[in-house]
């Protein structure tokens, strides 16, 4: 598959001094749907508005296709935008809309072109029917809807989505998850999305460019950044992780045991963090899923086990979620338990006592203290 | 320059260009004109270019301009505070009383709706209303009450303050009406919560919240008001003239554009460090209620 | 019906007053352009329309009426077409001086119009203007350049500009951008502002005073008059301006309204 966008070295640095994105490289593919993941302020917006068009770079080249189009105006780059808060025009109906890019600048069709291609634009988006509505009288997801029809009737080599469902409720939005995948699917065009909804990135997207303070902290697949994350910050931000500091107490093919002033962890050495030695400062994350409940003295080989003081506990339906405490400094550790029958919540260690906590070594991994 | 600062640039050239142009030729250039022909020397019948404080100097020592000052200073200043006494009252009955917003909406528009009507025609009702042979005298001698119709009505300065709050009443309105729309109502409702009467409530969340208005309508009203000269020469009596009629005198039978440009010189300055102030104390005041 | 405090029935009280002292002149105004009587005082005699026959009939009101009627179209459509570009620059460019342009433009709304009015007539009379219609015209649209301005840019704050952003992104350019985004964003913005500017120029005297030539408008003609005498027929034509003052208030309110 080629490359279709290729950003080179771009930086964002507003007049204060602040760097809003520094100096990233990024090569998107032909057909892929990417998205672009942190949290607010992380550049990801920017970097998004850049490719627009609507923020000029400070420094750095951006192309489409091989053609530099750094310095040309949103109205001449075959890129649209499904904007946050949609943008429509309150002035135009459902239908005026649509066509507003078929209509306009170099872009004038014909009206019967026009006409069909607002058409399957709509039919695509399921609202034939509210053509001659303002987008006033729709509601969130019609809006969203309605957004995603403007943008594709102009057919654009690439599509970006800032934020695209931010503004819709629970429910509707993982609904619009779905059909915003299949739609993907479907036309083939190269999907570029922001967000700050780790979730909706790992549903939606083929590759996940995870960005931190302008830089971009990892790019991989759902699944590379779930399971392998680069730093403690990505494993952090990609579900929630526990981070527990510690010191190597030993070392082991790839293994590495943290010692937490009392409590000894095993995990498996992340590759940033190869050159570790025993006494050095680390960070040992744990997914609070992944720990399990140890009852009796029973104690498997491949399980590293551990005792944790359990402080309070939480209801969340699927899942009980225990606040504990661990090692002589008392760090917070967050353990997720499955509720696998109804009584399982009578057998859980009572509050204030300590209990036996076990993982395995395979699913924590171990960073340098000096990652984050 | 890249071609998107090309852009930008020739945008703002392209669109300010004319707005520029215009505002230096017929407003900055203008009023510098009139600054310096302040320091003028009248040459009866005309007057020659010069650099001398003359002018200036007769406007504050003559005790006839600075009477007239000091005599417009003390109108405008009354006129601002009935202005305030009667708009006051009407902006928060139609804020905090009136219930429904269809009936605050006409009321406020029926407040607003002078401003449309010619500001002339004002001040020209009160002739008719107050003169000797006028409405007010008629309607007194029709009830009885005087049998001689009264000179003392018109052509004083009592005239002149009640014309003048008449006409500007909506300027003081509208910036306090403004203020007090925006006063949630739940702030009071939390007033009245922690225990204060509406009195206190007043005087503790409503009024500080709505001081920017008050500033900002009585600054207005100060400053129209200090400037007038149509509703003197229409109601006012010979101790009742403004600033603003002498300075249309030296424009016209006593003819000396110097001294009458230093006087106008001298209104705007007065005028612009009133605003100033009022625009501090108004920022000063200033309450984020977002 | 609830019971009323003391203090809101004082407030009652001063606000019926004001409401008194605010129209009770307009009402005189209006009775006496029916009575017959040519001194103003009560008891009223009979009704007539004498005097808006008269009003017709008077060959120089007519004329100031038109000249008041020009001067107004004209310094309208030059404060829209010179206000809007620069409430578009002030909003959309981040400059130095700009901030000191824009206190310039709503200066003349308030200061006194004398002092605007005595600035123009020095500048006109040191580059050998003549006095005019003209001259009105010009020293008008630059007195009201800040209607359209502060009314413009009030809306422009409250603009959505990812509408505009929106539409670059779909292909517009920016003048097209303007006409078909922005513009229909802050119509009633800059119809509002013009109908005021309008009454505001139709009615103007200070300004006007030391500009006016041999044309007189409408305000000055009936300025000069009040100067000789008042007649009933000043309150005819005072009547005639307050009903038209009324549909164009009327006009500008439903129209203002439709949009928002």
């Amino acid at each position: 598959m080629k490359t279709i966008i290729q950003l080179e070295n771009v930086s964002k640095i507003y007049s204060g001094g602040f760097k809003a994105v520094d100096g990233i490289d990024l090569g998107i593919l032909e057909g892929e749907f990417v998205t672009l993941l942190g949290p607010s302020g992380c550049g990801k917006t920017t970097t998004l508005r850049m490719l627009a068009g609507f923020e000029e770079p400070t420094r750095g080249r951006i192309s489409l296709d091989g053609q530099d189009i750094t310095d040309s105006p949103p109205y001449r780059r075959p890129i649209n935008t499904v904007f946050q808060d949609y943008a429509l025009f309150p002035h135009l109906s459902v239908l005026d809309n649509v066509a507003y890019g078929l209509r306009t600048g170099k872009r004038k069709l014909g009206q019967a072109l026009v006409a069909e291609r607002v058409k399957s634009a709509l039919g695509m988006v399921g609202l034939l029917g509210k053509a001659d509505n303002r987008p006033g009288q729709l509601s969130g997801g019609q809006r969203q809807r309605v957004a995603m029809a403007r943008a594709l009737a102009c057919q654009p080599r690439v599509l970006l989505l800032d934020e695209p469902l931010s503004a819709l409720d629970v429910k509707l939005r993982e609904k619009m998850q779905v059909e915003l995948k299949q739609l993907h699917q479907q036309l083939g065009i190269t999907f570029l999305m922001v967000t700050h909804d780790q979730k909706e990135a790992l549903v939606m997207s083929d590759r996940i460019v995870v960005m931190h303070d302008g830089k971009i902290a990892q790019i991989g697949t759902p699944e590379d950044l779930y399971d392998r994350p680069a730093s403690a910050y990505v494993a952090d931000f990609i579900g929630a992780s526990n981070l527990l500091h510690g010191k190597v107490s030993a070392l082991s093919d790839g293994f590495a045991e943290v010692d937490l002033d009392g409590a000894v962890l095993r995990g498996r050495l992340a590759d940033s963090a190869r050159g570790l030695a025993v006494g050095d400062a680390a960070v040992i994350s744990l997914r609070p899923e992944r720990v399990q409940r140890v009852t009796g003295s029973e104690s498997k080989e491949s399980l590293s086990v551990f005792e944790a003081r359990v402080m309070n506990r939480h209801f969340h339906g699927y899942d009980v979620r225990l606040d504990a405490k661990i090692g002589g400094r008392y760090q917070d550790l967050a353990i997720d338990l499955r509720r696998d029958s109804i009584a399982m919540v009578d057998s859980l260690p009572p509050m204030g006592e300590v209990a036996r906590f076990a993982m395995a070594a395979a699913d924590a991994l171990v960073f340098a203290e000096d990652q984050q | 320059m890249t071609p998107r600062q090309k852009r930008y640039w020739s945008g703002f050239v392209g669109v300010f260009g004319v707005p520029l142009v215009w505002t230096s030729l017929f407003l900055l250039i203008p009023y510098a004109v009139m600054l310096a022909v302040s320091f003028w020397t009248r040459k009866f019948p005309l007057f020659v270019p010069d650099f001398q404080f003359g002018n200036f100097r007769q406007v504050f020592t003559d005790p006839q301009y600075l009477e007239v000052l000091l005599r417009t200073g003390k109108i405008a200043a009354l006129v601002s505070v009935f202005a305030l006494a009667l708009g006051y009252p009407l902006a928060y009955f139609l804020i905090f009383i009136v219930r429904t917003a269809k009936v605050r909406n006409f009321l406020y528009m029926v407040v607003i709706v002078p401003l449309w009507v010619s500001y002339l025609l004002r001040a020209y009702v009160w002739k008719i209303i107050l003169g000797t042979g006028g409405v007010l005298n008629s309607f007194l001698m029709w009830t009885g009450i005087i049998d001689q119709p009264s000179g003392l009505f018109l052509y004083n300065q009592t005239a002149m303050v009640i014309t003048l709050t008449y006409i500007f009443i909506p300027f003081m309105v509208m910036p306090i009406y403004t203020a007090l729309e925006k006063i949630p109502p739940r702030l009071i409702e939390a007033s009245h919560d922690l225990g204060e009467g509406p009195f206190w409530t007043f005087l503790r969340v409503v009024l500080p919240l709505s001081w920017g208005g008050v500033v900002a309508g009585a600054t207005l009203t100060f400053c129209l008001a200090f400037g007038d000269f149509v509703a003197p020469s229409l109601v006012g009596g010979p101790d009742g003239m403004l600033v603003a009629n002498t300075v249309q005198t030296q424009f016209g039978a006593a003819l000396n554009w110097p001294l009458g440009s230093a006087l106008s010189t001298v209104i705007l300055l007065l005028v612009l460090t009133i605003i100033t102030i009022s625009e501090r104390s108004e920022r000063y005041g200033k309450i984020d209620l977002d | 019906m609830h019971k009323l405090y003391w203090w809101q029935r004082g407030l009652l009280g001063v606000v019926g007053g004001t409401m008194v002292y605010l129209y009770l002149p307009i009402v005189v105004l209006v009775v006496f352009s029916f009575n017959s009587n040519a001194v103003m005082s009560l008891p009223l005699a009979e009704f007539t329309f004498d005097w808006y026959r008269k009003v017709l009939a008077n060959e120089a009101m007519l004329t100031a009426l038109g000249n008041s009627l020009i001067v107004a179209s004209c310094a309208t459509v030059l404060t829209v077409v010179i206000g809007v570009p620069a409430a578009l620059v002030i909003d959309r460019y981040r400059l130095p001086g700009l901030g000191l342009f824009r206190r310039t433009i709503l200066l003349p709304l308030s200061l006194p119009g004398i002092v605007t009015g005595i600035a123009m007539l020095n500048f006109y009379r040191q580059l050998g203007i003549p006095l005019g219609l003209g001259a009105i015209i010009i020293g008008h649209s630059t007195a009201l350049l800040g209607i359209v301005v502060s009314q413009v840019l009030t809306r422009l704050s409250r603009f959505n500009r990812r509408l505009e952003e929106a539409s670059q992104d779909l292909g517009a350019g920016p003048i097209e951008t303007f006409f078909k985004v922005t513009l229909p964003g802050i119509r009633s913005a800059i119809i509002g502002s013009a109908l005021l500017s309008f009454t505001l120029s139709f009615d103007e005297i200070p300004v006007t005073y030391f500009l006016t030539g041999r044309d007189n408008t409408l305000p000055m003609y009936i300025y000069s008059t009040l100067r000789r005498g008042i007649t009933p027929e000043i309150n005819a034509i005072g009547t005639l301006i307050i009903l038209a003052s009324l549909v164009l208030i009327v006009a500008s309110v439903s129209m203002l309204k439709d949009k928002d």
